[in-house]
């Protein structure tokens, strides 16, 4: 094309645009319209994929959930509804901040768009965090947080760990997958089938959480760069898309775990 | 600003005046995410009250509810809170559908999955109870020890012939035995008691502080609706014409 475009610097001007101004699309696609196409449709037929890993995971719960209903009732009691509740409300609103930094993007709020996917990252740590600290370590190995308000159903052994950070509540840990089991007061024969399925199922959705966290903080450095802009966020939206999976997964498990009785 | 295609500030040089008509992208408002976020959050607080009440239900006027009563609540909600995220948050609504339709027919492929694994499972003792027997054994985990070739154990318990649940209860158990024999045990054991019964209050003490009832031990009534089949061929499953025996008064010609 013979057309001199002043915002590009001319002829022989220098392009001074920030980069999601500048950023066509690459080679191999035709238009920048057909390559945000494209990879949304790449990334849904991915998404269909990680729905059905987790559904294979939900089959394996139905079945043994059918097999071992006395267990599972069992099982379930053993978590507290309230982490559950409390990891449920964060992940919706890291869902709220992802979309709200996709809208940002578009509207060239740059400022907005890194704060969005900062609180998104913040929520998704707090995910792991809680998981870790309050349901993960006292039923593995017995070893309360502190500040866990169960630690004062329990006798305090008077064993801590990490500087009086975790207490250690006798005979309360153990409870863990499979052939790891070694808790003592378990009421029914088939629970470690229990612990398996739960778990397979919060550990791997854990892990997804994570991989979240490492793609927001690579959006991040990007955002910071100036990289996304009203025409140029694909990177953002597939993110996005991938965080609201793994969020609904969530939304799945956590009645199907902590709510049966 | 309207949640209707907007299309972004793009000058294409080759369509100054814009005559070719692109799919814009969709700007959601703000206002229709908080929306969104809002329902979700009371659909999550739905989806507790509503677990909670059940067991209030239930105590309350001593029914026992179903199961599936349960599971079709909670399943429900959960699947509209997921449209809604879809819907919105994925912008699902907003979008090509082919995108909906991909994520409809993974899940039309998920449900297949799940509908011919539970209606083969659930109903193998619908006409031949036998048939219900392979799944039920197994599970009790009394097999879990990972041997190398030379027969060292890599990985796992002895549990005896015990299931693992029941090979914790006795370490522990034994584990009291040893303690008081050891003059370590704090309390000790009362004069006549046995680790056992001291076994018995140290659970029900767990169980009361997690508020949970503890159940009468499983008996062959109280036991799940499962019936395990009695090891050995099936008996008159089939009996080859060699083996069968003449009844009294069968052979008269």
């Amino acid at each position: 094309m013979t057309t001199i475009d002043l915002r590009k610097g001319g002829v022989g001007g220098v392009d001074n645009r920030p980069y999601h101004e500048r950023y066509e699309h690459a080679p191999h696609w035709r238009t920048q319209e057909a390559e945000f196409d494209g990879i949304k449709l790449g990334m849904w037929l991915f998404l269909a994929t990680e729905v059905l890993l987790f559904g294979g995971m939900f089959c394996g719960y139905a079945v043994f959930r059918m097999l071992y209903p006395e267990a599972w009732a069992n099982g379930s009691h053993y978590l507290d509804w309230k982490w559950g509740c409390l990891n449920t409300i964060v992940l919706l609103v890291s869902s709220f901040t992802v979309a709200m930094s996709i809208h940002n993007a578009q509207k060239n709020q740059q400022g907005w768009l890194k704060i969005n996917l900062l609180i998104t990252m913040v929520c998704a740590v707090a995910f792991v965090a809680i998981k870790l600290t309050f349901e993960y370590t006292p039923k593995w190995s017995g070893y309360f947080f502190f500040l866990d308000p169960a630690l004062h159903h329990y006798t305090d052994s008077g064993k801590t760990a990490l500087g009086g950070l975790f207490h250690f509540v006798e005979g309360y840990g153990g409870k863990r997958p499979g052939a790891l089991f070694s808790y003592a007061y378990a009421e029914n024969p088939y629970e470690h089938i229990w612990w398996s399925v739960y778990y397979v199922a919060t550990g791997i959705h854990a892990t997804h959480v994570l991989i979240g966290v490492g793609l927001l903080g690579w959006l991040y450095v990007r955002a910071g760069k100036g990289h996304f802009g009203p025409t140029h966020y694909t990177a953002v939206e597939i993110v996005g898309l991938y965080w609201h999976i793994v969020d609904m997964i969530w939304i799945f498990l956590f009645p199907l775990l902590y709510l049966i009785h | 600003m309207a949640a209707h295609a907007h299309t972004p500030e793009t000058f294409d040089p080759s369509d100054p005046h814009h005559l070719i008509a692109h799919h814009g992208h969709v700007i959601i408002r703000p206002r229709t995410l908080v929306a969104v976020l809002t329902v979700l959050l009371v659909f999550t607080v739905t989806t507790v009250a509503a677990s909670r009440g059940e067991v209030w239900f239930a105590h309350k006027f001593d029914v026992e509810i179903p199961q599936i009563v349960n599971v079709l609540i909670a399943l429900s909600i959960a699947v509209v809170k997921s449209v809604l995220v879809a819907m919105f948050f994925m912008q699902l609504k907003y979008d090509n559908p082919l995108h909906s339709i991909l994520f409809l027919f993974c899940l039309f492929a998920l449900a297949l999955f799940l509908f011919f694994a539970m209606t083969d499972l659930g109903t193998r003792a619908m006409v031949y109870t036998f048939k219900s027997g392979e799944i039920q054994r197994g599970g009790l985990g009394i097999d879990t020890q990972v041997k190398d070739e030379s027969g060292h154990v890599l990985r796992g318990v002895d549990t005896g012939q015990l299931g693992i649940v029941a090979w914790a209860r006795q370490r522990r158990i034994e584990e009291i035995g040893n303690q008081q024999s050891q003059g370590l045990l704090k309390p000790p054991l009362a004069p006549g008691e046995t680790a056992e019964e001291r076994w018995e209050k140290e659970a029900a003490a767990f169980h009361a502080a997690h508020g949970v009832q503890p159940k009468p031990p499983l008996t062959a009534s109280t036991a799940s609706k499962h019936i395990t089949p009695p090891p050995g061929p099936t008996p008159d499953l089939y009996t080859p014409d060699a083996m069968l025996k003449p009844k009294t008064g069968e052979h008269e010609h």
